[in-house]
């Protein structure tokens, strides 16, 4: 059950963590997946993280291109739109707020 | 056998058309970056994670939008999460927002708790699961024998070659009439919910997708009824309301059955 409950916690923040990977430069999702999978805690399967890039892309935060590959077939490349950059500052301060009213009940709990 | 894109695609068939072509243009785009089946799971996990992940976007009880404060939608047809509006137990408005078009249609659920039958958290996304699978079958098509119905009777009506009332005045004279031929457009009506309504589909849908299907087909067979008895008898026209009336209860009555034998299940257990 504990395990159940990281997993939905993870879930959730999914989407914020992808908006910061993209904040520094365009990623193909292969390489989404690969950064999420170098973060302990926030590791997902392509089978997760490609349906919300889907989404993402939809709600008009993220940006798409195909572009050529010189290693095989071309990649789709997903980049942070204007309303992506915005949504990603809202999360940060939501996320951050959220922490540190989070981490002050927990240390009180103690 | 069918390719892994494929069976998503007709796993995602109820999403809008812009959701499920974007959802698709990125499942490509993970083939071609070496993703395999080990990577994305089955095509019905991989279906499952686009539909968790649309599923948070939207809440279903809100319209598409409005036009002078009322609601409009045109995704019902193709979404269930707008078709689950009709039956919400959670959701306290009687009224919200129609399926199709401009206006408000009736949750049933709301009603439901309303007159006590049930309270709101009896009713969650397993309870359907306690229903007999040959019940669902035969939920799922009834629309077809309703259209079946409209179709002998349409057909029957069209080959005697009257003319058919279309409206009388107040005292039962005829006042319109139209050619025998009109007696297939119910029959057509009909065949077209029935198709629709046995779609396969998962979840409460497959409840209310059919009980929509059977509420459609069944007006249509209440409308064929009404010409063949009008054919010669335009006087009878008027009496048609009545029919019109006991169609309107199919809805409430598909719902009704699989939901009272689900919780009497389930309660028994």
């Amino acid at each position: 059950m504990a395990t159940d409950r990281v997993a939905q916690l993870r879930k959730g923040v999914l989407e914020l963590a992808i908006l910061g990977l993209l904040r520094a430069h365009e990623s193909y999702g292969g390489e989404i997946v690969a950064a999420l999978a170098a973060r302990p805690g926030l590791d997902a399967s392509a089978g997760t993280v490609y349906p919300l890039l889907s989404r993402l892309k939809t709600s008009g935060l993220v940006d798409t291109r195909w572009a050529e590959s010189t290693a095989g077939p071309p990649r789709k490349y997903y980049q942070l739109s204007a309303a992506g950059h915005a949504a990603l500052t809202d999360g940060t301060q939501a996320w951050r707020g959220l922490v540190h009213a989070l981490d002050s009940l927990l240390e009180v709990s103690e | 056998m069918r390719s892994f894109e494929d069976q998503v695609a007709a796993a995602l068939e109820d999403l809008p058309a812009d959701v499920r072509t974007a959802a698709l243009d990125d499942l490509r785009a993970a083939l071609l970056d070496g993703a395999t089946e080990a990577d994305l799971g089955s095509p019905a996990e991989y279906a499952s994670h686009v539909l968790d992940a649309f599923a948070r976007s939207t809440d279903p009880a809100d319209s598409e939008g409005d036009v002078f404060g009322v609601p409009f939608e045109t995704r019902g047809p193709t979404d269930a999460a707008v078709r689950s509006r009709i039956w919400a137990p959670t959701d306290p408005r009687i009224f919200v927002p129609r399926m199709f078009g401009l206006g408000w249609t009736v949750n049933l659920g709301a009603v439901a708790v309303r007159l006590g039958l049930l309270r709101p958290d009896d009713w969650d996304d397993e309870s359907l699961d306690f229903l007999d699978p040959r019940l669902l079958t035969a939920l799922r098509y009834a629309p077809l024998a309703w259209a079946a119905a409209a179709a002998v009777i349409g057909i029957h009506t069209w080959r005697r070659g009257l003319p058919i009332p279309t409206r009388v005045d107040r005292d039962g004279h005829p006042e319109q009439w139209s050619k025998p031929s009109a007696a297939l457009v119910p029959v057509a009506i009909a065949a077209g919910f029935a198709v629709w309504g046995s779609r396969p589909t998962n979840g409460d849908d497959r409840m209310i997708r059919p009980a929509l299907g059977a509420a459609g087909a069944g007006l249509g067979c209440a409308v064929a009824t009404i010409a063949a008895r009008s054919v010669g008898h335009p006087e009878r026209v008027a009496s048609g309301n009545a029919l019109l009336a006991a169609a309107a209860a199919i809805l409430p009555a598909h719902v009704g059955l699989p939901v009272g034998v689900a919780l009497h299940t389930r309660r028994k257990r």
